[in-house]
C-alpha cells in the first residue's frame, strides 16, 4: 500500500519553481527527503499536507486527493516542523489535553511513557523549555495520537549537537516501537542516514534521485584514475561527475560494477582506488551532476 | 466545514483571552465611573478612557490572536490539525468577534442606559454615541480582516493607525450632520432621526461587507503557511 503519491506536481512562485515532482511513499517506510536550503523540501511537504495548493499535478495521501481532502488527511498525519512552535504561555500538559480532546486515538499511557523517555515535565510551560525540549514536546504530541503518517520537516535544524543527538536518539527509540510511515526532511544527511529506509534527493525544485538507502550506498563509488598521455576516459553509463587534475582523474558513478571498471581500464586508464561514498558525498555528487546537466 | 474543530479553536482562543477580556471590561467600567462622576471635564476624560479601552481591546485581540500566531509560529501547529483555511477563518472570526463583543455590548449597554436616564439628561447624544460605538466595531473588523487576509504585521499596524486616526474625523463628520449632531446633542430625550437610522443601517451593512470580504479573500488563498 502506498501512503502518499505525487505525480508531476508543479508549483510556481515568482522566484522559485517546484517542477515535475514524482514521489511514492510506501506505507511502513521511512523516507528521507534531502536537499539544500531552498531546494523545495518544505513546499513539497506543505503540498502533501494541503497547506499549499499545487498549480498542476496529482497528489494523493491515503487515497484522498489533495488539497480537497486536506481535513480528512490531516487527521491521519502527525506533522512536526522546524518552524512550528507550541504556545509558549501554556504548559505541555495543556497541549496534551488539547490534542487528546481532538484525537480519539490519543494514547495517554503512551504519552506518559514518552514523557519519561524524552525527560520532559508536563507541568512546565513551553516558553521555559530549551529548543531541544520543545522539539521533543512536539514529537510527543504527534506520536501519542498515533498518526498513520509522520511528517518531520527539518526537526533537528537549529539544535545544538547535544540536543540534536538527544532528539535523534529519542526518535530512533520510539520509531523502533512499531511500523510507521515517515517522511523526514533535512539538509543534514547524517540525520537522515540514521533514520531512513529510502532517500529522495531534491535540488532547485526537482527530485534528482530517489532510491533505497542501501542501493545508494552499494551502487555509488568514487574511482581515482591515473590517465596516461594519449588515453581518454570513456563516458560509462552511471558516470555522474569527472574531476581532472594533471594525470589524475576522479570519477563518481551511480552504477558501479566490474563491467564499468573494465570499460575504464580498456581506455588505458589505471584504477588507483575505488572508494565507497558516504550519503553526504553521494548527495553532493547528485547535486553537482544535476546542476551540470541543467547547465548543458 | 468542520464544526467540531471550529468549536475547539474557538474554545482555545476564549481560554487564552479570558483575562484580557475581563481586564478591558473592568477598565471600561472605570471609564464609565469617571464619565458619570459629575462635571463636563470628567465626562470628557471618561469618554476618552472608554474609547481607548474599547479600541485597545480590539488592537490587543488582533495582535495577540492573529498576528502573533503567525510571528510566534504557532499557526503551523494549528494548521497541522484537521482544519482547512475556511475552518480556521471561521473560528478566528467567531472567537475574536465574541471576545470583543461581550465587553463591548456590556459597556455600550451601561453607557447608553445611563445617558438615556432623565437624571443625566444627555439622551440627545445617544444616537451619535451609538453610531460611534458601531464605528468601533467596524474599525475592529477592518483590523481583524486586514490581519487575516494580509498575514502582515506591517499592514495590520497601518490599518490600526488609519482606523484610530479616522475615529475623530468620523465623529466630527457625524456631528456636522443635522439630525445626528449639533443642537440635537443638547436635547435631554433620545431622538432617533432618519439620518441617524440611515447611518446605522450603513454601518450594519459595512459590518456584513467586511465579514464577507474577509471570507472571500481567505477562501481564494492557495498558500497558507
Amino acid at each position: 500500500m502506498t501512503a502518499a503519491i505525487m505525480r508531476d506536481v508543479r508549483k510556481v512562485y515568482p522566484h522559485f519553481t517546484l517542477d515535475g515532482i514524482n514521489l511514492d511513499l510506501p506505507a511502513g517506510q521511512i523516507m528521507g527527503l534531502i536537499g539544500p536550503n531552498g531546494a523545495g523540501k518544505s513546499t513539497t511537504i506543505r503540498i502533501l499536507m494541503g497547506l499549499v495548493h499545487q498549480d498542476a499535478g496529482e497528489v494523493q495521501v491515503f487515497g484522498h486527493a489533495m488539497p480537497a481532502g486536506e481535513v480528512k488527511t490531516k487527521a491521519d498525519i502527525g506533522y512536526v516542523s522546524e518552524d512550528m512552535r507550541l504556545y509558549g504561555g501554556q504548559t505541555l500538559k495543556w497541549h496534551m489535553g488539547f490534542i487528546a480532546s481532538i484525537f480519539p486515538s490519543w494514547d495517554q499511557s503512551y504519552a506518559d511513557d514518552l514523557l519519561r523517555r524524552f525527560d520532559l515535565t508536563a507541568d512546565q510551560k513551553i516558553k521555559g523549555m530549551s529548543h531541544g525540549q520543545r522539539v521533543k514536546a512536539s514529537l510527543l504530541l504527534v506520536l501519542a495520537r498515533m498518526p498513520r503518517l509522520l511528517i518531520l520537516d527539518e526537526p533537528t535544524t537549529g539544535l545544538d549537537p547535544v540536543a540534536r543527538q538527544e532528539v535523534l536518539a529519542a526518535l530512533m527509540d520510539v520509531l523502533a516501537d512499531e511500523e510507521r510511515t515517515i517522511l523526514f526532511s533535512s539538509h543534514n544527511t547524517q540525520d537522515v542516514e540514521q533514520l531512513s529506509d529510502s532517500i529522495t534527493f531534491i535540488d532547485r525544485g526537482k527530485v534528482i534521485a530517489s532510491d533505497d538507502k542501501e542501493s545508494f550506498l552499494d551502487s555509488w563509488r568514487r574511482i581515482r584514475f591515473e590517465v596516461p598521455n594519449g588515453a581518454n576516459l570513456p563516458t560509462v553509463p552511471g558516470q555522474e561527475t569527472v574531476q581532472t587534475s594533471g594525470h589524475i582523474s576522479v570519477v563518481t558513478t551511480s552504477n558501479f560494477s566490474d563491467a564499468s571498471a573494465k570499460a575504464y581500464e580498456a581506455s588505458g586508464a589505471r584504477i588507483m582506488a575505488v572508494e565507497h561514498m558516504t550519503l553526504e558525498e553521494i548527495f553532493l555528487s547528485n547535486v553537482s551532476a544535476s546542476r551540470g546537466r541543467a547547465l548543458q | 466545514m468542520n464544526s467540531f474543530m471550529i468549536k475547539k479553536l474557538i474554545a482555545k482562543d476564549w481560554y487564552f483571552n479570558r483575562y484580557i477580556m475581563l481586564a478591558y471590561f473592568v477598565g471600561g467600567l472605570i471609564a464609565l465611573g469617571v464619565m458619570f462622576s459629575g462635571g463636563t471635564t470628567t465626562f470628557t476624560i471618561g469618554s476618552i478612557l472608554l474609547v481607548t479601552a474599547i479600541i485597545s481591546l480590539g488592537c490587543h485581540l488582533v495582535m495577540g490572536t492573529v498576528v502573533q500566531e503567525r510571528t510566534n509560529q504557532t499557526l503551523a501547529f494549528i494548521m497541522s490539525l484537521p482544519v482547512s483555511v475556511r475552518d480556521y477563518t471561521a473560528a478566528k472570526l467567531f472567537a475574536n468577534i465574541t471576545v470583543f463583543l461581550v465587553p463591548w455590548v456590556l459597556l455600550s449597554a451601561f453607557l447608553l442606559s445611563i445617558m438615556s436616564t432623565s437624571q443625566i439628561g444627555s439622551g440627545g447624544a445617544v444616537p451619535i454615541f451609538t453610531l460611534m460605538l458601531f464605528w468601533m466595531v467596524i474599525t475592529y473588523l477592518i483590523m481583524l480582516g486586514t490581519a487575516l487576509v494580509s498575514e502582515s504585521e506591517g499592514w495590520t499596524i497601518v490599518a490600526m493607525a488609519v482606523c484610530n486616526t479616522a475615529f475623530t474625523l468620523v465623529f466630527m463628520g457625524l456631528n456636522a450632520i443635522e439630525g445626528i449632531g449639533g443642537e440635537l446633542l443638547k436635547q435631554p430625550e433620545v431622538i432617533w432621526t432618519g439620518a441617524s437610522l440611515s447611518v446605522l443601517a450603513v454601518e450594519v451593512a459595512a459590518i456584513a461587507l467586511i465579514l464577507s470580504l474577509t471570507f472571500y479573500f481567505q477562501s481564494r488563498k492557495t498558500d497558507f503557511l
